[in-house]
């Protein structure tokens, strides 16, 4: 469903009613409920999100408590659902009528809400057809949550598909069509000379001159996405490169390997940022022989002379009744997460856009982890770095086993952003 | 380059008409006149000695150095440049002002000093340094370049323009650039010139191939820097690695390259792959030889494998032939373990006898006829481990002589020689000693003993390996409902043996001869994971259906159900391994072996890796 749908169906309801008021709970049905709890209770919080994700599936409804035991899940307690949660190793405490009223009231008495969960969001994945040497979170959360999706890529993109989907995983990708700069390091490595081949061989089939202008064409398209009610979530490199190629139209930003002419001196000067969701004012890398894009990125990891250690992020917290959906994105039974590098680490403060939403922060730096906004109809999430459970992560390093992180708090924020799509969402008050 | 000579009044002219950086109080205007006081002082008269004026520099930089350590970097800076205006060429001043200057934010303006100790002295390596980092410092990346250029043009004949040159850029992360600038250096001046450091450079860049073939080159010219060279190379990632041994062992015939190959799969564990290039291309020379083989008998100390400790003991031995005879025989020592370890115990006995290790040798062989014995017992020489265990009785250590006897007791045990096990136990109390007298009852179908051996022993003592079989095997006996059992016996000792068909024939006949309540299901269940750990995949299907049929809800059922899932996927029934881990999981929630049959369940969904 799209978030315009979202506003349509709940906004009226919400007319005349005092804000400070809980709205009148979703009775799921007079049987019994499951809860899932989220907190230190739960004993594989990942898969929990897939339990609930298919009992929506299943064409059920449930119930996100947001900050309740760490934003649990209240289920109808149907056989499947029980089934469902036995087989993955989901904790599940039975509610009674007698239990759910006792939650509520605790939900209405603190900073916490109940948002009715109504449909499993269609999600799309974009990454390219062949496996790739280096993992992917995201999808590895989705295989292991068992959630559906679907891979698409740059043909499917331009051809339009995206408006089939309600959510978008974007990780690795360059979107400035510079291979994520990989020739500085894996120059003559097989998997990078055929990664440039298909990117290429695609360019042309698409009629485009060169892959910059085909990552520009396929970013274009995910910014007609999202302002047309999608949500979108993207990781690592992808948050940083997406935005420098929305606001480079028109700009060469790529360098002379990638399409045969240098990049614009000039290019920082150049950049329209009115055309990105969530930076400003950026400087871009000009050295090509610098693994780093522009100066988004805090942490600079290929960068030795600007490198920088890894710390700890902290989650906000925000009101659950006034601003759901940031609430939504920050539910983790861990306040504190240590942070872990990717080829886009983090977010310089000074290069946000003043409308950005932050949904976590270092304490004392210059940067921010996890970042949220609205385009338009849609919104759009960005969380730096790779892999949550592999801090310092190397393209050839065995892939996270993520039955041994089933409570990584990590993961968990990118599980909340795929739930968060079925939520119905209240009007937005940051 | 003299100084131009200076008159007194020159001198106190050029004093007051210097700049000064007047930050402080009067006080500091004063000191500073002082300064300059005694140092026109000290120029009076032109046959004033270099001495006192080498002496005032140094109490000058002295005062300067403390006012940077108290953070006064303005008043530092003032020291220092009234250095330079008697000595514009002094290195300290200029090093001191590049320090203070940065931190003041002011590092433009130690660029005219810098060009001006030049013209004075154009081929000070220190002060072209300095104006390298100057530009690169202040971002200017086309001075860095043009700075550069003219040292060249300077020193053509000197690496050091280009070292600089390349440090400089390296640091701002253009290791391109440096490589571009160390390239030029040996375009000009040979590729020895600066061998090493494009070797360092491509070593940083994680370009390892292209590093091996550049430290191959260094080595060539000196032979002394192969640890160096290793030592860098050894950090290449396991993916890495193959290519760089095909770079090196690509050129034909050069020993220096195989040598390197060598050093790098011995410190990466591959020692067994090492030793033949090393081999190949021992050097004539004994000495260096030696060399060779002691650096291959250090970096294979840790070696694990059989493979690499047997390559160890061919080092060690070679070794101990081209050393002088008391390093010899701890040479010959050192090799008899190794063998030992590797289970050559031919070897390691002739090592020993050439080591002079007969009944009259001292403690320093105890180590390795301790691996010795160890080696005897675990390849069935029961008799000779023996005999040796009582000979070195009182010259072994405490721990060894535990250890050994248990080993020894386990060789009898395994041959079917249950009272000579017991025997050689009989001095020990110990938990470990209790572990193996209750395997040994086991063997003997003394299930009542077994469980009051094995309970005494513990869940802790042994390796883990060792202690989790000890407990699994408690657990299984526990659950058989009689004291005695000799087929289970049989067929214990029959698995020990290594004769897994005897024993699933045991413990068949075992079954059989209890009832459903005295544990039959529990030994159809353990039977049918033996035939599984064979890959006997029929036999252990048949056994654990027959287990499940026998009990499908009692403790052993989980376990059965587990095996059984492998048995069917192993056999590419996934969809059916699937069901039936569902079912474990759904009929037997609470069991130990749930969280097994979830990623067993997971890991055939393909959701997590392999």
């Amino acid at each position: 469903m799209k978030r315009r749908e979202f506003l349509q169906a709940v906004g009226a309801p919400l007319l005349g009613l005092d804000r400070l008021t809980a709205r009148p709970p979703v009775r799921l049905s007079v049987q019994p409920s499951l809860l899932l709890p989220m907190d230190d209770a739960q004993g594989n919080h990942l898969k929990a999100y897939g339990v609930t994700f298919r009992a929506l599936k299943r064409g059920g409804r449930a119930e996100w408590l947001l900050n309740y035991r760490g934003g649990s899940f209240l289920l109808p307690a149907d056989p499947a659902t029980e089934r469902d949660a036995a087989l993955a190793g989901v904790t599940v405490q039975p509610a009674s009528d007698g239990d759910v009223v006792a939650v509520r009231g605790e939900i209405q008495a603190n900073n916490m809400d109940a948002v009715p969960l109504e449909k499993a969001p269609k999600v799309a994945v974009y990454a390219p057809p062949n496996a790739a040497p280096w993992d992917d979170a995201v999808t590895m959360s989705l295989e292991y949550a068992g959630i559906e999706y679907e891979k698409i890529w740059d043909p499917e993109v331009v051809a339009g598909r995206l408006k089939d989907f309600e959510w978008l995983h974007l990780h690795h990708e360059d979107f400035t069509g510079q291979f994520s700069k990989f020739y500085l390091t894996y120059s003559g490595a097989f998997w990078l000379s055929e990664m440039v081949e298909r990117n290429q061989e695609t360019a042309r089939r698409l009629g485009l001159p060169n892959v910059p202008a085909l990552k520009k064409a396929v970013a274009r398209e995910i910014r007609g996405f999202v302002q047309d009610g999608g949500f979108l979530f993207a990781m690592c490199t992808a948050t940083e490169t997406l935005e420098i190629a929305l606001a480079a139209e028109g700009v060469d930003v790529a360098a002379p390997y990638a399409d045969g002419t240098s990049m614009d001196p000039e290019a920082s000067a150049k950049l329209d940022w009115t055309r990105s969701f969530a930076f400003r004012d950026v400087k871009l890398e000009q050295s090509s022989a610098i693994a780093s894009f522009s100066d988004i990125d805090g942490h600079q990891v290929n960068n030795p002379p600007k490198r920088q250690p890894l710390g700890a992020f902290t989650l906000f917290n925000f009101s659950a009744k006034i601003d759901p959906v940031p609430t939504m994105l920050v539910q983790s039974h861990r306040q504190v997460i240590p942070d872990f590098y990717g080829l886009t680490t983090s977010f310089q403060r000074e290069r946000l856009k003043p409308d950005v939403t932050v949904l976590a922060d270092e304490a004392g730096a210059p940067w921010v982890k996890y970042i949220h906004g609205e385009s338009e109809k849609g919104t759009w999430t960005y969380l730096g770095g790779h892999d949550p459970e592999d801090p310092q992560h190397q393209i050839g390093d065995p892939p996270t086993d993520l039955s041994l992180h089933a409570n990584s708090p990590g993961y968990r924020l990118i599980l909340n952003n795929v739930l968060f799509p079925a939520a119905k969402k209240r009007e937005l008050k940051t | 380059m003299r100084r131009p000579e200076r008159s007194n009044a020159e001198v106190a002219e050029h004093a007051e008409n210097a700049e000064v950086n007047l930050v402080t109080a009067p006080r500091e205007t004063i000191n500073r006149l002082c300064v300059l006081c005694a140092l026109c002082v000290l120029c009076v008269g032109t046959s004033a000695p270099r001495r006192a004026l080498a002496q005032a520099e140094s109490r000058v930089l002295a005062e300067a150095g403390e006012l940077e350590r108290l953070g006064r970097h303005a008043d530092a800076a003032a020291r220092y440049r009234g250095i330079l205006r008697t000595e514009p060429t002094s290195v300290p001043a200029l090093l001191g002002l590049e320090r203070v200057f940065t931190s003041l934010e002011r590092l433009d303006s130690l660029v005219p000093l810098v060009r001006a100790a030049l013209a004075r002295d154009a081929l000070n390596q220190t002060i072209h340094s300095l104006e390298l980092r100057v530009w690169f410092a202040l971002g200017h990346s086309d001075s860095v370049t043009a700075a550069a250029r003219r040292w060249i043009a300077l020193a053509p004949r000197s690496p050091d323009p280009y070292r600089e040159w390349a440090f400089t850029v390296a640091q701002r992360g253009d290791l391109a650039g440096a490589k571009r600038a160390l390239s030029e250096g040996a375009s000009r001046l040979g590729d020895a010139a600066l061998a090493q450091d494009l070797a360092q450079l491509t070593t940083l860049a994680g370009e390892w191939t292209e590093a091996a073939r550049q430290w191959v080159a260094v080595v060539r010219g000196n032979a002394a820097l192969l640890p160096s060279a290793t030592g860098s190379l050894t950090r290449a990632p396991a993916v890495a690695r193959d290519e760089m041994l095909s770079a090196l062992l690509g050129v034909r015939g050069d020993s220096t390259s195989r040598r390197m190959a060598a050093d790098l799969l011995a410190g990466w564990g591959r020692a067994d792959e090492a030793w033949p290039l090393l081999d190949a291309t021992m050097p004539q020379d004994p000495n260096a030889a030696a060399v060779l083989l002691q650096r291959f008998a250090e970096r294979t100390v840790t070696a694990r494998s059989r493979r690499n400790a047997l390559v160890r003991g061919y080092a060690l031995e070679r070794l101990a032939t081209l050393v002088d005879a008391a390093a010899a025989g701890r040479v010959r020592l050192q090799a008899a373990q190794a063998y030992a370890d590797a289970g050559d115990l031919a070897a390691a006995q002739r090592m020993l006898e050439r080591a002079g290790a007969g009944a009259e040798a001292g403690g320093a062989v105890a180590p390795a006829m301790a691996s010795l014995i160890r080696a005897l017992a675990e390849q069935g020489s029961a008799e000779e481990a023996e005999r040796r265990l009582l000979a070195w009785n009182d010259r072994l250590s405490g721990d060894d002589r535990e250890t050994l006897r248990q080993a020894v007791a386990w060789a009898w045990a395994r041959r079917g020689e249950l009272d000579r096990a017991e025997a050689v136990l009989a001095p020990d109390s110990g938990v470990a000693a209790a572990a193996v007298r209750g395997w040994i009852a086991l063997y003997r179908g003394d299930l009542g003993l077994a469980r009051e051996q094995l309970r005494a022993a513990g869940p802790y003592t042994g390796s883990r390996e060792e202690a989790t079989r000890r407990m699994s095997m408690l657990v299984l006996v526990e659950r058989i409902g009689t004291d005695r059992l000799p087929e289970f016996g049989r067929a214990m000792l029959a698995l020990a043996r290594g004769d897994t068909m005897q024993a699933l024939t045991d413990l068949e006949a075992a079954a059989r001869k209890l009832s459903l309540a005295s544990g039959r299901a529990d030994v159809l269940g353990f039977a049918g994971e033996v035939a599984l750990a064979r890959r006997d995949y029929q036999a252990a299907e048949d056994l654990l259906v027959r287990a499940l049929a026998a009990d499908s809800v009692g403790p052993a059922a989980p376990a059965a159900e587990l095996a059984l899932a492998r048995v069917q996927a192993e056999t590419g029934r996934t969809e059916v391994a699937i069901h039936q881990l569902e079912h474990l999981i759904l009929a037997h929630p609470q069991s130990a072996m749930v969280p097994q049959a979830r990623r067993l369940r997971d890991r055939l969904r393909g959701v997590v890796p392999e």
